[in-house]
């Protein structure tokens, strides 16, 4: 009866360490690390719900570790084996689908995150969230129609709103064309430097082209047009990917404008409950 | 007199299995990691739990999986020879036909992704003829069926793999195969990487790493050139013409042990035409 009782009590004492040890590595940046011992006290943890926990904290290391695969992995996991805890679950993946870059998906989990969330902080955060991931998609539309259900929403997230809808997008099929001529694409975009160097690096090599041709020097002559094809080709596509870069850059500034700084994370000291603590 | 010899077997019994009890989570959450494709933390996890384990065939499969991982994971050549002699060993000695043949199929795979068919194919043969369960020996199967039709005289070594394969083909021709996974990159990215290589072997180490950028342009080139093929010349074109300017910008910095670098990713660049976002 005695031993009985002490091979649970065995692992469980080693369950503090493990504990420990999962913080103490998330405090130095190893998240991944961090989460794999998460995942040692899920599978050490009979009870569903505290198991969850654990393994929600497994994903939440995951994604600050950038691992969005693993991440929903255990998502899946806590959502099968815990329904109790689908609504912190949502946020969690709101945060992966963000971080993976397909907003579309974040938004529609920050707002079903704010539909199911009970404390009005976590509402506000998740609002705020779902605003600026439209933002971010270049969803305009839906930014105002989110902006539209938040009835309490601050007058600075309406007015980073009103100011994107008043700015203007590049257009980078255009940029691209500017391309053609070395380093236009670039200016089109605002990138002066950028323009002027690859203006540079095209001139040189071309006039090298132009000289070894000339003098008959085909072996040079060969070397140097693969390297101005290279510089000449990243001119059309540096063009078009600035158009898109100053669009994106645009858009997340208007996204961090909205969020101000908002941010969660989850109280450790209530663990394997999950209790979310947020900060504005 | 018996009773009361029986109370200390027990306890001496459950005493031995108290290893098992307290390993035997190790054993899951490698199973659990290699399921997930974690590979790094379920090769050290399998690794782990293979020293601790009392069974035969469970340590066999820790160890298929611990080197299984060890390849898939990004480790430095050595460890990968490591991993791949594990598995040729495995195959050698493991007790379970289930066990030899899934390491002689891994080790097949993993030649086939270091461009090496020819020494692939009998560790493929191997698998198809190790009496293992169906998912190995139809992958091995499809290899072969793939690798004899690219270049017939390959059939010569095993011709009595002809008749059953032959008979397989409906099931084996749709199975997704390791050796189509295999790009061959244009000439001028073929030209492009010759450049890299030579820079990286020659230049680098006289001049030290110079680049501030995460990863840096000669890694930011060859992963390019593995997934967008030619496009990668104009990708590096523009990255190179862009570095000082993100330098400048200095946003995000990444601090890594001898140097501070800026993240300038190659989907960063990409996303707008490779889905990858």
């Amino acid at each position: 009866m005695l031993l009985l009782t002490a091979i649970p009590a065995a692992q469980g004492d080693e369950a503090p360490a493990i504990r420990a040890l999962a913080r103490e590595l998330a405090e130095q940046g190893c998240f991944s690390d961090a989460a794999v011992e998460y995942r040692r006290l899920a599978l050490r943890e009979e009870h569903p719900l505290r198991r969850a926990g654990w393994r929600w904290m497994a994903a939440h290391e995951y994604w600050r570790a950038g691992r969005p695969t693993l991440a929903e992995a255990m998502a899946d996991r806590i959502e099968a084996e815990a329904p109790a805890l689908l609504t912190p679950t949502l946020l969690l993946r709101a945060e992966i689908a963000r971080g993976d870059r397909r907003p579309m998906e974040a938004a529609f989990y920050f707002e079903s995150f704010a539909t199911g969330a009970a404390e009005p902080a976590a509402r506000e955060y998740a609002r705020r969230a779902a605003i600026a991931t439209r933002l971010e998609a270049r969803d305009l539309a839906g930014a105002r129609a989110a902006l539209g259900e938040w009835t309490e929403a601050p007058s600075s997230v309406v007015t980073a709103v009103e100011e994107y809808a008043a700015g203007r997008d590049k257009n980078p099929q255009l940029g691209g064309w500017l391309g053609l001529v070395p380093g236009l694409g670039y200016a089109y975009a605002g990138e002066y430097a950028n323009a002027l160097r690859s203006l540079m690096l095209n001139g040189i090599f071309m006039y090298g082209m132009y000289h070894t041709g000339r003098n008959e020097q085909w072996g040079a002559f060969a070397v140097i047009t693969f390297f101005e094809f290279t510089w000449y080709s990243g001119s059309i596509y540096g063009g078009l990917d600035a158009g898109h870069r100053h669009n994106r850059r645009r858009a997340e500034t208007a996204a961090k404008k909205v969020r101000a700084g908002a941010a969660w994370h989850p109280d450790e000291s209530a663990l394997p409950t999950i209790s979310l603590l947020f900060s504005f | 007199m018996k009773s009361f010899w029986k109370t200390p077997l027990l306890l001496g019994g459950v005493f031995l299995c108290l290893p098992v009890f307290v390993f035997g989570s190790s054993s899951d959450l490698a199973e659990e990691l290699f399921n997930d494709g974690d590979w790094p933390a379920a090769q050290r996890e399998a690794q782990r739990a293979a020293t601790g384990s009392t069974s035969i065939s469970e340590r066999e499969r820790l160890r298929w999986m611990a080197a299984v991982a060890a390849l898939r994971a990004p480790n430095d050549r050595a460890t990968r020879e490591a991993a791949l002699a594990d598995l040729q060993a495995l195959n050698e000695s493991a007790a379970a036909p289930e066990s030899r043949g899934r390491a002689a199929l891994e080790v097949g795979h993993s030649l086939l992704r270091q461009g090496r068919p020819d020494e692939a194919w009998p560790w493929l043969a191997r698998a198809f003829r190790s009496g293992a369960s169906d998912p190995v020996v139809l992958a091995a199967g499809a290899e072969l069926l793939w690798l004899g039709r690219v270049k017939p005289s390959r059939w010569n070594r095993d011709s009595d793999l002809r008749l059953p394969l032959a008979t397989l083909r409906p099931v084996l021709w749709n199975l997704p195969l390791v050796s189509r996974e295999r790009r061959h990159p244009s000439l001028g990215v073929r030209a492009g990487l010759w450049l890299t290589r030579f820079y990286r072997s020659q230049i680098r180490p006289a001049i030290g790493s110079r680049c501030q950028m995460h990863p840096t342009c000669s890694a930011y080139f060859v992963e390019a050139a593995h997934r967008h093929g030619w496009r990668s010349l104009p990708l590096i074109a523009d990255r190179l013409i862009r570095e000082p300017s993100v330098v400048q910008a200095g946003e995000n910095p990444i601090y890594e042990p001898e140097r501070i670098a800026y993240p300038d990713s190659v989907e960063a660049h990409t996303f707008w035409w490779s889905g990858v976002r």
